[in-house]
């Protein structure tokens, strides 16, 4: 009996070893089949300081990337037939997009570096997002690189000087690295930016009979220079890169021809278009066509002070839709001139909308989102350059002890035909006896003329002293 | 001799007459049946919110009606919202805020409209573009009635004017995209 007890125990205890064996080896099994996945995962997330900021890093098969929208921040990155672009800092990067993240990490790949074919890690993709290989980001930058730091040496204006030509002078500035290079030609004067550089403030005498003098200011956006361009001068630019660093050069010289005459000559005269609204009958209450008489006179007063106007209409004839958005295009301030209507309304008062929507043309809505960029500023207007007109005239009317309201208005068709800054000036509600006197009243009406001629005159005057049109 | 009146000849006689009546009754015009009456089994009151102005042509004035309608249509409900924005607002009904005005005259034609999945389209009757307007008041005109509309459904109200698409109404508004709800929005 005794013996038949002991074997049943040594069987019962072989079973538990063995039921124990089993589950280790399942968890054994479990854990190499995790580490197998882990092993599978060729990519991790790493933090990255990016010329100073923190940004996340994605490290493949052991190769740090990052990703295009990170980078955006530092040069633009676009891509187009499987290229990716990387432009900025004064280089031009070409990466093709390998879809084999092992592959792309290893220098097999052929990646142009400015002009240079060299063999580097290239772009690839993870979730369909754009990474971009930072040793050769680094390398085609000008960059230094060690995993989780990718800086950029302090670019700095280290010399300007000067060659004297027959057709043309030449001006050479001479940075430690290359930076990215901004032109504006702001009336005659060209001024031209260095992006993130460091200088010192200095005027510069040439010997050049075209370019006779060079000021190079130190500005929050980096170097300014500051140069008068000659009447009938044109100018180039462009960048010579070396193993030094790099040099701007600055052709300017009759024998350069201008290729922005149209601008130009858009910057020295703007075109201040008036739209008075055409009422039938002049509108119930109103004897006289007001709005016309208003934009008459603030039309003379700022031609007179040497303002470019065009009126929409000059009868009494209401002009073609067309016609009045055609002038409204080409317009540097657009002001249409109106009087409130409703029936059975208790308003009264002047009111000013200012077009705050989409504008009508794509284009204008695509340079308005880019209004960082070069010359932008003179073509299309912020939006908010309606609200600085609109508060001009607010302060313009109240000094004249008129108060106006203002209310922003989206869809509006002929405002949004406008480029720049554009505004609607109710001046009046033809129901409102008040209104009616006010209306009826020329030394009124003529104060509110003056009172938009000064607003118009101010806010040009102040955008041509910003740099803008 | 035989009777006169015996049995056959009796029944000869009856079965002549029944004859003759059937003849009669089958020879007569059939009667002309009454046209049944008509009752409109869906008819139902719905609650609609329809938006008027202010005195002011600034802001919307909310204001809740019961409308008829004779079917369970969206298309249908629209149009008879519309017909009751087009009539104005009432006396004694409960408005929101303030007391409002009607955007459109008394007895103006109603819009017409339509609906394709989330969108409507409304066609202006060509009179409205005769109305005498300042931008407010033509604002007020487009957003009370998209407003009105998007109440119950629908993502925007594409504009119409007499049939066919136009660039404004009254030369204030831009009608080449429909209008959304932001468009409309409180100022």
């Amino acid at each position: 009996m005794q013996r038949a007890e002991q074997s049943g125990r040594q069987k019962e205890g072989q079973q538990t070893s063995r039921t124990s064996l089993g589950s280790l080896k399942k968890m054994a099994l479990l854990g190499l089949l995790t580490l197998a996945g882990l092993a599978g995962a060729q990519f991790t997330y790493t933090q990255l300081s990016l010329v100073g900021r923190s940004a996340q890093g994605i490290s493949v098969y052991g190769k740090e990337y990052v990703g295009s929208s990170t980078l955006s921040r530092l040069v633009q990155v676009s891509e187009s037939d499987g290229i990716a672009r990387i432009d900025g800092l004064g280089h031009v990067l070409l990466l093709p997009i390998d879809e084999d993240q092992q592959r792309a990490t290893t220098d097999y790949n052929t990646v142009q570096l400015d002009s240079q074919r060299v063999k580097a890690a290239t772009a690839t993709r993870q979730d369909g997002k754009l990474l971009l290989p930072l040793t050769t980001l680094a390398q085609g930058l000008d960059a230094q690189y060690t995993p989780g730091q990718f800086s950029l040496a302090p670019a700095a204006l280290s010399g300007v000087s000067s060659l004297a030509g027959k057709e043309s002078d030449r001006i050479v500035l001479t940075l430690n690295r290359n930076v990215t290079v901004r032109e504006e030609l702001l009336g005659n004067s060209l001024r031209l930016t260095l992006v993130g550089a460091s200088a010192s403030t200095q005027n510069y005498t040439t010997r050049g009979i075209f370019l006779p003098r060079v000021q190079v200011t130190a500005a929050g956006g980096g170097a300014r220079v500051t140069l008068p361009l000659p009447v009938g001068s044109g100018y180039r630019v462009y960048t010579v890169q070396d193993a030094a660093g790099s040099r701007v050069l600055l052709d300017v010289g009759p024998g350069i021809p201008l290729n922005v005459p149209a601008l130009l000559a858009q910057v020295r005269k703007p075109l201040i278009v008036l739209d008075p609204a055409s009422l039938p009958t002049g509108g119930p209450g109103v004897s006289r066509d007001v709005t016309l008489e208003v934009a008459r006179s603030a039309a003379e007063l700022l031609s007179k002070a040497g303002w470019q106007v065009r009126l929409t209409r000059d009868t009494a004839n209401a002009p073609e839709l067309a016609a009045r958005e055609d002038l409204a295009r080409q317009s540097d301030v657009f002001v249409s001139l109106d009087l409130g209507r409703f029936p059975g309304m208790a308003r009264s008062g002047v009111t000013l909308y200012e077009f705050t929507g989409q504008a009508t043309a794509q284009i204008v809505n695509a340079y308005r989102q880019a209004q960082g960029e070069p010359l932008v500023g003179q073509v299309v207007s912020e939006l908010s350059s309606s609200r600085t007109l609109s508060n001009l005239l607010r302060g313009e009317l109240k000094s004249d002890g008129l108060a106006a309201g203002q209310q922003p208005q989206s869809r509006l068709l002929v405002l949004g035909e406008a480029p720049k800054a554009a505004l609607l000036l109710e001046l009046g509600w033809t129901q409102s006896r008040a209104d009616q006197q006010r209306l009826a009243d020329s030394a009124k009406t003529t104060q509110m003329a003056t009172a938009l001629a000064r607003a118009v005159a101010t806010y040009l005057t102040a955008r041509a002293n910003a740099g803008q049109s | 001799m035989r009777p006169l009146f015996s049995v056959f000849n009796v029944l000869a006689l009856v079965l002549l007459s029944l004859s003759a009546l059937a003849y009669r009754v089958v020879q007569e015009p059939p009667a002309t049946p009454r046209a049944p009456q008509l009752r409109l089994a869906g008819q139902k009151n719905v609650q609609v919110t329809l938006y008027f102005s202010d005195s002011q042509v600034r802001r919307y004035v909310r204001q809740v009606r019961d409308v008829t309608v004779s079917q369970d249509d969206p298309v249908v409900q629209a149009q008879a919202t519309l017909k009751g924005w087009a009539a104005g607002p009432q006396a004694g009904e409960s408005a929101a805020n303030g007391s409002p005005l009607a955007v459109v005259p008394r007895d103006s034609a109603v819009p017409t409209v339509m609906l394709r999945g989330e969108h409507f389209v409304v066609n202006l009757p060509s009179s409205y573009a005769a109305l005498n307007y300042g931008v407010a008041g033509e604002r007020m005109l487009l957003c009370s009635l998209t407003r009105t509309l998007l109440e119950q459904r629908g993502k925007d109200v594409m504009f119409l004017v007499g049939g066919k698409n136009a660039d404004t109404l009254l030369g204030h508004a831009d009608l080449h995209a429909p209008y959304a709800r932001e468009d409309c929005a409180d100022e």
